[in-house]
Order: C-alpha cells, then structure tokens, then sequence
C-alpha cells in the first residue's frame, strides 16, 4: 500500500513537473552499430568495443553441431549474404542445416551493400563465433551485453540447447560483463532459467518469421489500449527480469509501472536524430539503436 | 467504426437511452494530452493510433445526470450534478472500466456551452487488465476533456 502511494505520489509530481527521468538510458549498439559496419559482422562488433559505446546487441543462433553463430535470423539473410564465391543464395539457407565448417566454407555476409543501411560499410565475412564474440569482449570489460536469442521452434535447435551452448561458454570465460538474453518466447527464456542463474528479458511482441512487423506491433498496441493485455504483465507472467520493446510502443506511463513491477525496460530500435534526441530523455534503461553514434544521451 | 456506432445510437433511442456527445480528448483515462501529444512532431503514428483510441462516444440515461462513455481504452459511467446553474458548471464523477474491469475513477467539474462541453477532473487509475487483474499500482492525474454533440436535456439541481 505504501508502494501504491509512492506511485501514485511520484506520479503526481511527474505530471506536475513535465515528466523527465532522473538517468538517461543506456545506449546499446544494435547488431553491434548496423549503420555502420554488417550487422552483427566480426567489423561490427570490433569497431563498437574501439567506439567504446556502453552496450552492444547481437543476435545468435546454433549451427547443426550446435555451435553459437551470430546472425539476426535462423536462415543466412538472402539480402545481405553470398555464397563463397560471391554468388547469390537461391533460397532460403537454414543455419541449423549446417555445421560451422559448412557455413563457414561455403557462405559469407556483409559482403553485399544493406539497402536498409546505406552508409555502413561493406565487408564480406564469414559469420562470427560468440567465441570469437566472448574472446573480443574481454577488451571492454564494462560493455553491456545484449543477447538476443534466435531460437524458434522447428527453425532452430532446442531451446535446451541454447542455453547450454550459449551459457556454458559466457560462463566459462567468466567475463565480469554485465549481460542479460532476450527472447520472444518465454518457453526459451524458462530453459535459460532452469540451467542457472541468467537475467532475461521478453521481447514483446514476439515477431516470427514471415510475419509484417508493422502488423504486429499495431496489433499488439491495440490489445493494449484494449486493455486485454500489456508488455509490464506479459513479461511478469514470463518471469522475466526485463522487457524489450519497439520503440512505437513504448509507453512512458508503463515504463513507470514496469519500474515499479521490478522491470528493466529495454526500448529499440528509435533510428533518427529526432527519435533518439527525444527517447533519451526518456526513463527507460536502455535505448538499442543502430546509430548509438548519433545518440546524444551516449556516454 | 461509424457505422457500429450509428448502429448502436439508433439502437439505443427507443430505450431512453440518448446520444450525447463525442469527446474528442478523454477525461478517461486522460494520458493523451500530456504523454502522447509531445512525441506528435518525432513519431506521428503512434500518437494518433492512441488518439484514436481514447476517443469517446457519450450516452446520457433516463436517469438524470446519469451517462456513460466507451471509447476503445476506457469504458466510463459517470454522474453529473449541477454545481452552478447559470454558468453552465457541473460536478461530475465516475467510475473508470477496461473491458469493462473496474480500473478506477473520476472526479471533476464540466462546463457546457451549447454544443461543446470542457471537462476538468482528476483521473486516478490502475493497469489491471483481465490478463492480470492487479491493484499494485496507481496513477492520479489532471486531466481535460473536449466533446462535442447535442446540448444536454434541462436538468434541477
């Protein structure tokens, strides 16, 4: 009952006085700074440990001999990602239909100019190891880590799996890093848990594959203006230690209440000056962009 | 959207009960105007899709003074009682619904000036959603409300 009070005195004065947070958000490098270097590239996340930016985001997946790769889908993005001699993919190629050797024998990423990313560079190159990611890391001792987990059912390895592979070598190198996983799923984020201690995060919504985003999102905003359901409570129910979320979605009301729930807010992915001038002096604790160079809150 | 809501003024005429006005800005729960408005000029879309949504369609009932309101975000039931005559003031409070869970109240005062009715209330209210019905926590704040539609029936104080 005191809480509430707090709350709702807190409240009160945020309204009286305009709002504001009393700490900027912490800036994390989406896919390790998409708009400068290929998305979750060995460039990419060299060149945000040498930037020195405070946090860096990378996705990860498993290969078939369940080695950690660091790619943003279960599948080489046919965009973005060649076959060795540089020819085009014809169709999609499932990285779990692969083992490391394969993959890195065969395919190469970033070697194509990202439409999406028109000024970041162009490197081909095989995809990084979260070996090769842990083993860079060691250099930036205070970077925040940001795991986003590309696991999905029929797509991928087992959740069980990911969390061993991807667990046991964060543990073994036992970097002082302060890391938290993410996924959509809270089935993933539970096995996580059941492995040993980890900070998790809910991505909601959960965006599968194939599926329009912008769909999505304006499907899941409506059911929080409905009231039928919101990011605070679905990742309470998740058990969750944080929520990510799409900057369209973000609430400054229910960052409070996630505050308030115990909830680290993780917002992505505001990419314009203006977008990110005005989330950073917003409350949530951290703020996942593709230009975290462009970001006036960053350190 | 317009035709659910002809459909269900013309539905509700013969019951007594009476279309009274579409609020443009809600008092219910009334975040729009100070937490929505500001991000207008850096991300136009999700403002106005929360605009949209809190809009509020108003029925007054046979019973004097008596309304209620639904828009998307809030369904409202609230009680007006004339605070002074000739200007046009009321008192009015209410209880706040989601989905028709009981999420908090309303207190306030309206001014009427023909078509147009400005509300000034105190919000208070909490999250609860009928995915997870907790009281944990609160917001109270200031809030005004703009609607437009018919003059309201002549009422005794």
């Amino acid at each position: 009952m005191t809480c509430a009070r707090l709350s709702l005195l807190a409240a009160l004065l945020a309204t009286a006085c305009g709002g504001g947070s009393d700490t900027r958000p912490v800036i994390v490098a989406h896919r390790a700074s998409a708009s400068l270097w290929p998305e979750n590239s060995r460039t990419a996340i060299h060149g945000s440990i040498e930037r020195g930016f405070p946090g860096i985001e990378f996705d990860v997946t498993l290969t078939r001999d369940e080695v950690p790769v660091l790619a943003h889908d279960p599948w080489l993005s046919e965009t973005l990602c060649t076959t060795a001699d540089g020819a085009p993919l014809s169709g999609r190629v499932f990285i779990q239909d692969l083992t490391l050797e394969e993959l890195q024998q065969g395919y190469r990423c970033g070697g194509v100019p990202n439409p999406d990313m028109p000024g970041a560079e162009v490197v081909a190159d095989t995809l990084m190891t979260l070996d090769e990611a842990l083993d860079a890391l060691v250099a930036a001792p205070e970077m925040l880590v940001h795991v986003d987990l590309k696991c999905e059912p029929d797509l991928t390895p087992s959740a069980e799996a990911f969390a061993e592979q991807i667990m046991g070598r964060w543990e073994a190198r036992g970097l002082p890093n302060p890391m938290y996983v993410d996924s959509g799923l809270p089935a993933v984020l539970d096995a996580f848990r059941a492995r040993g201690p980890v900070t998790t995060s809910l991505s909601w919504p959960w965006f599968p594959a194939g599926v329009s985003p912008t769909r999505i999102v304006l499907d899941h905003e409506l059911i929080t203006r409905l009231g039928a359901d919101n990011w605070v409570h679905a990742a309470k129910r998740a058990k969750a230690d944080g929520v990510v979320i799409p900057y369209q979605m973000a609430d400054e009301h229910l960052i409070r209440m996630a505050h308030h729930e115990g909830l680290k807010v993780q917002v992505f992915s505001p990419n314009t000056e203006e977008l990110l001038e005005y989330f950073c002096d917003w409350p949530m604790d951290v703020l996942i962009t593709d230009f975290p160079q462009e970001a006036p809150c960053l350190d | 959207m317009l035709g659910l809501v002809t459909a269900l003024v013309l539905a509700a005429e013969p019951s007594g009960v009476r279309w009274e006005r579409v609020d443009v800005l809600s008092e219910d729960p009334g975040l729009w105007l100070s937490q929505e408005a500001p991000r207008l000029g850096v991300d136009a879309l999700t403002p106005a899709v929360r605009f949209l949504t809190q809009v509020k369609v108003v029925w007054s009932t046979p019973v004097q003074g008596l309304g209620f309101g639904v828009s998307v975000e809030s369904q409202s039931l609230v009680y007006e009682y004339p605070l002074l005559q000739q200007a046009n003031v009321s008192l009015s409070m209410g209880m706040q619904t989601r989905l028709l869970l009981p999420r908090g109240a309303l207190l306030g005062v309206a001014w009427r000036a023909g078509p147009v009715r400005v509300g000034l209330s105190l919000s208070v209210f909490s999250e609860a959603t009928w995915s997870r019905v907790n009281y944990s926590y609160w917001t109270a704040l200031p809030t005004v409300g703009l609607g437009f539609g018919r003059s309201p029936e002549p009422s005794e104080p």
